[in-house]
């Protein structure tokens, strides 16, 4: 389906704007989404999966008298753009006849510009059956293995465009790609446990360059070894240890303990019925102490390859980077229009998103950063720290309490550590805590080479459920006595 | 709901006429939504939205491809079915590979869908929430939650001859109360057809009732409780529970269902008391689904080549034995066993109790409102870890004498069933997490032993 872009839809946005001016709105924004989707999987020698989605429609937000009216369509004509804009102040209307605070918004200079995120190589681009042989190639060389009883590999691409138009003058196109591509193996132990091991790639902001640059089929050739260790792995005894945690598993931990925490609507509420609160509070700035004075986090919407850089949020914000966590002590926030206005803060910081056309801008999570030490410090080095520890790579199973308080992690390969030194792989862990103490238990981050942009395609949020792409770049970082489990004994 | 401009049939049959590889599937899926937020006793945000799209399958003997997109002509149509097939040559033989369902013309094909009323949901809407924030600030709490409406209607045309239709209805309310300062909190949810069946007044009043049901707090330690779940925990960890019921998933060794010691599958085994049944239905009254198969996307759970398949009752647990498991045609062909495709609903049948009923036969234990954050730790054990959420409550010799602080739980909904001691009366339950995945639900409350508190949360 070809888009008509631009000269077609700001004709629309036009009439969108103007019927919803004409009908008393205040504030009014259009946005047209194109997202497309492939996904590919292989199973051992097979192919299981080939999808390619396309979605194309429009969003009109209006707020009238103090009141928010959202309406969406994907039905492309002038006369459906017109009647969606009326649905849209009808709803405003019916619902400002609710009791209730009025909604205003932030200022924000308006923006007109164009934006593409640097990208080499278009995956849509890419023949499809280059594709399918990459991800068949890699499961061939896995299953060359005798250890490996089964594996899946898969590859993920999205483009997303979008063209923002509101009443305040902003007009902005912008278009961005993202990938992840992976592989999973299975091995059964002696006991007949199942025992998983996934690669360490991480999903990033570019193109079909990111595939070509990783070498999956080196790492798929390394890979069995590996997951031999992990079958051969003694269980983990339970306990408190020091740990390294890499930045392959870290960065989840910093989404979930940071990312989410730190975002202001949750904090005043506004997700309470399903994704809970904070304990971090609108009085916290400058006076919680998030974590050790080696911990600094940056938020930003900037970052190059960055799954949440974008140019200008769906408020029509342009990207910023900001502070939140500084030597330990909370610095900021995240926070949109809306919620900007709520607390009396001069502007927006940029995180409005929304996940599609259908869907109502919402609060989302910028790129959320730890900072790696200016030293040189290598992961090496952290180990060398530790007497009696264990090193963590790679995610896996995450949960975290309603206030982002209590959390338990697993990941992909765990090793103990004694007296400095790595001494072979343990299994069946689980770390559990709470945020601010284990924050407080980071005593050493590692240095810029340590560091790796890692993220998701999925963090959930919202009624309805939406999901945005996020990423977190991260060192890895050295935490004191931290709870242990033995996931078979719990 | 009205389908812009053209008929889905015309598109489904013109995508299939172009269609030149060996087999091909089309969907057109219509669907509209109305929603409200609210938070702290106002509105946040609203909104509605319609879309219609259309998905072809082009089944090639040397692969398949499933293209979804939204078309506005006859010609997009077959232009999507021309791309779908140019992608299918050159994919490669799918890992489920088999011939398509023959199917029938259902005279569903033909149907159109009632018109929702927007006007009057978000009419509803606001005579509703106006009402409780009413209430709500009489007795000093503050209310969070949403309340949606929306229907989907499903038309199918494959080139092996099936035509069939579905329209669905569904609405949703959930509120959290919170109590001043937001020291303790409650939840309650309903699930519908159409939101006039929603009693929004009522989860407010459910709400009251349990901050109204002990004015202590007691402090409890993690350790293994008796507990009784209410519908809306047993649902949550079921639905779990059935991604995990997959026999491929089983054979490989990779689920709970599987046999560690002797390999192969528990199918037969007894796996919970004999008073557990769990099945499927699409055509039970008041939880229907779509009776028949459609998705664009294969797994150990679904395959394309069987779009167009009538969905039966199944017994998937009868007498606390393991009777079957999710199976595709082509795998049950390949392990010679029946078919039992994935239905979009669970019925855990149970006794005559409410869960009050049920709270006082116990002597020592817990009650539990809401899980939350229920995230996989070990698929072969299915162990779940997540947390307790929105009222937990300390009973003792068969009586409520306080609220107590939420827990983080390590648990496996096979054990909570494998340790089940009774079930209460099963009615239709409102998942607190998974309200959302398309899976309908009807459960009991459940007594069960032995579930795992691992950790305090003093989150609310």
């Amino acid at each position: 389906m070809t888009i008509p872009l631009t000269s077609t839809w700001q004709e629309m946005a036009d009439i969108a704007i103007a019927t919803c001016r004409q009908l008393g709105a205040g504030f009014v924004d259009f946005r047209f989404e194109d997202l497309r989707k492939q996904q590919l999987e292989a199973k051992e020698v097979q192919i299981e999966r080939v999808n390619d989605f396309r979605s194309s429609g429009y969003a009109i937000r209006v707020l009238l008298d103090g009141r928010w009216g959202f309406a969406a369509s994907n039905e492309m004509s002038p006369v459906a753009v017109a009647n969606t804009a009326r649905r849209a102040i009808a709803i405003a209307k019916s619902l400002k006849m609710v009791t209730g605070c009025e909604v205003h918004i932030a200022d924000e200079p308006p923006h007109v510009g164009a934006w593409q995120a640097p990208v080499e190589e278009d995956p849509f681009s890419v023949d499809i059956e280059e594709k399918i042989d990459h991800l068949l190639e890699i499961n061939k060389i896995l299953l060359e293995a005798k250890v490996v009883k089964h594996c899946n590999s898969w590859l993920d691409q999205v483009k997303e465009i979008k063209y923002l138009v509101n009443s305040e003058g902003t007009e902005t196109t912008q278009e961005r790609t993202r990938i992840q591509a992976n592989f999973e193996t299975t091995a059964i132990g002696p006991d007949g446990q199942l025992i998983r091991l996934r690669s360490d790639a991480v999903p990033a902001g570019k193109g079909y360059e990111y595939v070509r640059e990783y070498d999956f089929l080196k790492v798929a050739e390394e890979h069995p070894h590996l997951l031999e260790e992990k079958v051969a792995a003694p269980s983990v005894d339970a306990g408190s240890y020091d740990l390294v945690v890499g930045p392959t598993n870290l960065w989840l931990t910093i989404h979930e303990s940071i990312g989410h925490a730190t975002e202001l609507d949750r904090i005043l509420g506004y997700e309470a019925n399903y994704a809970g609160t904070s304990f971090v509070t609108t009085r916290d700035i400058g006076q919680l102490r998030y974590g050790s004075d080696v911990v600094n986090v940056i938020a930003d919407r900037t970052q190059p390859g960055g799954l949440s850089t974008v140019a200008w949020d769906d408020d029509g914000v342009e990207a910023q980077e900001w502070s939140l966590i500084t030597e330990g002590l909370l610095t900021g926030y995240q926070f949109n229009r809306e919620i900007a206005a709520v607390q009396g803060f001069g502007r927006s910081v940029g995180c409005a998103f929304a996940d599609s056309w259908q869907h109502i801008p919402i609060q989302r999570m910028p790129n959320i950063s730890l900072q790696p030490s200016s030293d040189d410090i290598s992961i090496e080095d952290l180990i060398s720290d530790v007497k009696n520890g264990i090193y963590i790579v790679g995610d896996d199973s995450w949960s975290i309490d309603m206030k982002r308080l209590n959390f338990q992690f697993t990941g992909q390969r765990f090793y103990r550590i004694r007296n400095g030194k790595l001494a072979g792989m343990v299994k069946n862990l689980a770390y559990q805590g709470n945020t601010i103490q284990f924050w407080n238990s980071c005593v050493a981050v590692g240095g810029p080479s340590t560091y790796v942009l890692c993220g998701a395609f999925n963090c959930g949020k919202g009624q309805p459920g939406q999901v945005a792409p996020v990423s977190h770049g991260t060192p890895a970082a050295l935490f004191r006595n931290v709870n242990v489990l033995n996931t078979d004994e719990e | 709901m009205t389908l812009p401009g053209h008929a889905p049939q015309d598109l489904l049959e013109a995508a299939l006429e172009a269609a030149r590889c060996d087999g091909a599937i089309a969907y057109v899926h219509a669907s509209s939504a109305r929603n409200v937020r609210f938070a702290s006793n106002k509105v946040t945000t609203s909104g509605e939205f319609r879309k219609e799209t259309l998905s072809v399958i082009a089944i090639c003997k040397d692969g398949t491809c499933a293209l979804r997109s939204e078309v506005s002509s006859v010609e997009e149509a077959v232009e999507l079915m021309g791309q779908a097939e140019h992608i299918a040559m050159r994919s490669g033989p799918p890992a489920d590979a088999y011939a398509l369902y023959e199917g029938t013309h259902s005279p569903r094909f033909e149907a159109t869908p009632t018109q929702p009323h927007s006007e009057d949901f978000f009419d509803f809407a606001s005579d509703s929430l106006e009402a409780i924030f009413r209430d709500a600030r009489a007795l000093t709490l503050d209310t969070f939650g949403y309340i949606e409406d929306a229907e989907d209607a499903i038309y199918l045309a494959t080139s092996s001859g099936c035509r069939d239709a579905w329209f669905d209805e569904r609405s949703h309310f959930g509120i959290t109360a919170r109590t001043d300062q937001w020291k303790r909190s409650t939840w309650s949810g309903q699930t519908g057809t159409k939101f006039s069946d929603l009693d929004p007044i009522k989860s407010l009043e459910r709400c009251s009732q349990l901050l109204d049901i002990s004015s202590l707090h007691q402090q409890m330690s993690p350790g293994q409780y008796r507990v009784v779940l209410s519908r809306s925990c047993v649902a949550d960890m079921l639905i779990w529970m059935y991604w995990l019921m997959a026999l491929r998933d089983a054979n490989e060794g990779k689920s709970v269902f599987a046999d560690r010691k002797l390999g192969g599958n528990r199918l037969g085994d007894a796996i919970c008391p004999p008073f557990i049944n769990l099945r499927s239905d699409p055509q039970l009254a008041g939880l229907e689904c779509i009776p028949f198969v459609v998705t664009s996307t294969s797994s150990s759970l679904e395959s394309v080549f069987d779009n167009g398949m009538p969905v039966e009752p199944v017994m998937w647990i009868e007498n606390g034995s393991l009777e079957n498991l999710v199976t595709t045609r082509s795998y049950a062909a390949k392990e010679g066993v029946k078919v039992t495709p994935f239905t979009q609903n669970l019925i855990l049948d149970g006794g005559q109790s409410s869960s009050m009923e049920l709270v006082r036969e116990v002597e020592h234990g817990l009650l539990i409102n809401c899980l939350w954050y229920i995230r996989m730790v070990d698929p072969q054990s299915a162990l779940l870890t997540g947390l307790t959420r929105d009222g937990v409550y300390v009973i003792k010799d068969g009586e409520i004498v306080a609220e107590t602080n939420n827990f983080r739980f390590n648990m496996s909904p096979v054990e909570m069933l494998a340790r089940a001691e009774n079930v209460g009366e099963s009615r239709i339950a409102t998942p607190r997490e998974f309200d959302d995945v398309g899976i309908r639900v009807q459960a009991p409350p459940i007594v069960t032993n032995g579930w795992h508190m691992s950790s305090v949360s003093d989150a609310l």
